[in-house]
């Protein structure tokens, strides 16, 4: 069994003839129109896929099999290891973690282009020659700088284990949900540069990889919200987003991408925006790239202690080419990107949306930025600068704000044009709930005027979203009754309502934001018995345990709490120490209730017992997690829509509503 | 802009309104940036405890990173105060911190210290750590 895994290698050299092949081949069949070419290339691809899964099942079954042979799997498992995490270990590492990379990306590319051929063979040929010229790349990466089954000439009794903070069910799926949501996008990107090569530039290619981009922003976007999850429950700091390079890495290609699963709607709709579209699919998938680059480069500092391997200068070489490739395909073909339609009105969905990827995209810049600034800096002033999270902060709470108010008022907005007073009476009620909510905030002794505009404005988006809903249950048939006519309307334009969803599950996680403006946090070297007051609580040291296994050794502190004189029961906040990595940890107890969280962590203890004990109040936190698992909910119903949904066409329509038209 | 369009009216006022429109809001973006660059806290100088040394007292030390390696056998706490020795191999600067210590600070281990350098002692608001050899394959 244990044998098996000296198939690995072979396995990825084989996977990189074949991907190169595919690439050839694809490329052959395109370009003279031989589906001979096609058939084979899309083949090659397959062949490349199957070849990388087995590399990564040997790879799996090195780690089972506790083979330390394998530097890989001395680095980062250990016998003690077991179950999920001795699997998990797959991703632990940087050659692990390109591994399910490649795997993920020929797979993805294999499914993609299986479905894509039936539709359009050549543009699926066009695109397997990208798809596996990426592959290249990647087993390129596997085969030589980082071949994850390097052998070690001397075989150790036991590996160095799994960085215990990562032995945790939130690190187990958030890393391959980033890669999934960064290798996902390889698909639209290949097909946007399939339809640049071949000229010919219809919908097709959004059209046909609308699932994947769709598929790709979820797994971004829980990735992420699952990082942050991560973050606050196992790190022990009280927050969940640092503005740390590597999340920035992360963040950076969701803001393009959300810019361009909003913009490619008027592309739909109105045949407008081609130009940027595939330009906003490069600049996402090159952020991608990119982030992938800085977490595995280590040219910047960054408190996730990645490899600093020596894949970092293999990047740059591709993004550039990679780029530069799309912007000469983009710039080749201007004339067929030109918009078949005009705005007419600034008061229009279309200019809503314009705005919206406008802000998005600013934003993106903006962290891109604030990552890259003190790498330009070094370069040109010879100073080491870092930038820290005031500067993000700063930039996104306006623009977040600002945000959140157009995810209300955009799909209040009409297509084309609206007359201001038809505008007025779409846009009253939302707008006196929020007038209202900071009415009421400010009386109950609401001050931070930052805090008041931002609920305001979640109140004024959610009633709009909510009243959009409600419109849902009046259109249709006159003689059905409400709910059938809410059923019927929801249930043909799922993407529509679905989206809406999501953009209710934002609003929330906006209130959790929002919420950190009111945080609160205590330091207190507590002795046993002693009692420690924060916000509305009090902590009382009730007893110290200790308990021992071959593995760790815990130091557990049990903490009374009880909020305003009434009992919320006892909170466990602990200390481990990890014997394989001699190394101590804190393992974080919350009280987790809508309106706060009562997060206490220990940070040392001493001989006698007392105990160094930080604790915060974390007001409103518990929304993030909430509208997190609402827009997951709304991105799931998004995806019961059919397959390739019918072409609405609203061009020639005048409005989504009858609105009167003012010229 | 291309002339198959259905009938729409003249295009050129409208197209004014767009450019200003957009070009107000890429100004107040990049204002935006500009001032947020400027706040106290958006940028921080980076120095080795060398650098940090023969910058002494200054103005500027208010807030800075130093960055070193913790002497071996420097770390002490006292109650909530803990104080440790970072070094560039040349020289030693003394960090006191009132906040918790990372667990992965150690002595050997990679630290970057936030806060200000009175001249004699670095007071940092925020402590670091990293630890590259227990993530990195050693062979």
């Amino acid at each position: 069994m244990s044998s098996l895994a000296a198939l690995g290698r072979p396995l990825l050299i084989g996977g990189l003839g074949f991907a190169f092949c595919a690439t050839l081949l694809s490329a052959f069949g395109a370009v003279t129109k031989r589906p001979g070419g096609a058939h084979l290339g899309a083949r090659a691809l397959y062949a490349a896929a199957a070849m990388v899964a087995g590399a990564a099942i040997a790879l799996l079954i090195a780690l089972g099999t506790h083979n330390f042979a394998y530097e890989y799997v001395t680095s980062y498992s250990s016998r003690s290891l077991s179950g999920p995490y001795l699997y998990g270990a797959l991703w632990g590492g940087m050659e692990g973690s390109l591994l399910l990379w490649t795997v993920m990306l020929t797979g993805f590319s294999a499914i993609a282009i299986r479905g894509a051929r039936r539709r359009d063979s050549l543009l699926a040929a066009r695109a397997t020659s990208v798809l596996g010229g990426i592959a290249v790349f990647f087993l390129i990466l596997l085969v030589w700088p980082a071949d994850p089954f390097t052998t070690l000439a001397d075989v150790p009794s036991d590996g160095r284990g799994l960085n215990p903070l990562l032995q945790s069910p939130g690190m187990l799926i958030h890393p391959p949900l980033l890669y999934a949501g960064f290798v996902g996008f390889s698909v639209p990107f290949a097909f946007a540069m399939a339809a640049l090569w071949s000229g010919h530039l219809t919908d097709e290619w959004f059209r046909s990889t609308r699932r994947w981009t769709l598929f790709a922003w979820s797994a971004l976007s829980v990735g992420i919200v699952l990082g942050g999850a991560w973050a606050y429950t196992e790190l022990g700091w009280g927050g969940y987003w640092a503005w740390d390079p590597v999340e920035n890495a992360s963040f950076m290609p969701w803001l393009t991408a959300t810019a361009f699963l909003h913009s490619v709607v008027i592309q739909e709709k109105r045949r407008m925006f081609k130009l940027w579209n595939v330009t906003l699919i490069l600049m996402t998938y090159g952020l991608a790239v990119f982030g992938t680059f800085l977490t595995r480069s280590g040219i910047l500092s960054s408190v996730h202690t990645f490899t600093e391997g020596p894949i970092g200068r293999w990047f740059l070489p591709f993004l550039a080419a990679m780029l530069i490739g799309g912007l000469v395909m983009i710039a080749l073909r201007l004339g067929p990107l030109r918009s078949e339609n005009r705005f007419d009105s600034l008061m229009s969905r279309e200019s809503m949306f314009l705005i919206n990827n406008f802000l998005f995209v600013a934003a993106a810049l903006t962290v891109l930025w604030g990552t890259i600034y003190p790498i330009v800096a070094e370069l040109v002033t010879g100073t080491r600068l870092s930038v820290g999270p005031p500067f993000f902060n700063s930039v996104f709470v306006p623009l977040g704000l600002a945000l959140i108010g157009l995810t209300g008022i955009g799909p209040l907005i009409s297509w084309r044009r609206m007359s201001r007073g038809a505008f007025w009476r779409v846009v009253r009620v939302p707008l006196a709930a929020g007038v209202l909510t900071s009415v009421g905030l400010a009386a109950a002794g609401v001050r931070s005027a930052g805090a008041l505009l931002a609920f305001s404005l979640c109140m004024f988006t959610a009633v709009a979203v909510i009243s959009e809903f409600g419109r849902a249950a009046r259109i249709g048939d006159k003689a059905a009754t409400g709910a059938a006519r809410f059923a019927r309307t929801v249930g043909r334009n799922r993407r529509r309502y679905g989206g809406y969803v999501v953009h209710l599950g934002v609003v929330l996680i906006v209130i959790g934001f929002a919420g950190s403006a009111f945080r609160s946090e205590r330091q207190v070297l507590l002795d046993p018995g002693a009692s420690m007051a924060i916000g509305d609580y009090t902590l009382t040291y009730a007893e110290l345990e200790r308990t021992s296994t071959p593995e760790k050794e815990r130091i557990a502190l049990h903490l009374e709490v009880e909020r305003k004189g009434d009992s919320r029961g006892v909170l466990v906040p602990q200390r481990n120490f990890h014997r394989a990595q001699r190394q101590w940890q804190s393992e974080v107890a919350i009280d987790s209730t809508p309106i706060e969280d009562l997060y206490v962590v220990v940070t040392s203890f001493d001989r006698d017992g007392t105990a160094a004990v930080r604790a915060f109040i974390n007001p409103l936190t518990w929304w993030i997690w909430v509208g997190a698992s609402v827009m997951v909910g709304g991105m799931a119903f998004i995806f019961t829509a059919e397959r390739r949904a019918p072409v609405e066409v609203t061009v020639a329509a005048p409005a989504a509503r009858p609105v009167p038209i003012r010229t | 802009m291309d002339d198959n369009t259905m009938a729409v009216p003249p295009a050129q006022p409208n197209r004014r309104k767009f450019l200003i429109g957009g070009a107000v809001i890429a100004l107040t973006l990049v204002g935006l940036v500009g001032w947020a660059m400027g706040r106290p806290g958006s940028t921080s100088f980076y120095y080795t405890t060398s650098e940090v040394l023969a910058l002494g007292a200054a103005p500027a030390s208010t807030d800075l990173r130093v960055s070193g390696k913790v002497v071996d056998g420097s770390i002490e706490r006292d109650g909530l105060t803990s104080t440790f020795d970072l070094t560039d191999g040349r020289s030693v600067v003394t960090v006191t911190t009132d906040q918790p210590l990372p667990d992965t600070l150690k002595n050997g281990s990679d630290v970057v210290a936030r806060g200000a350098f009175d001249g004699d002692s670095f007071t940092a608001s925020e402590v670091l750590a990293k630890c590259p050899s227990k993530f990195k394959a050693k062979t």
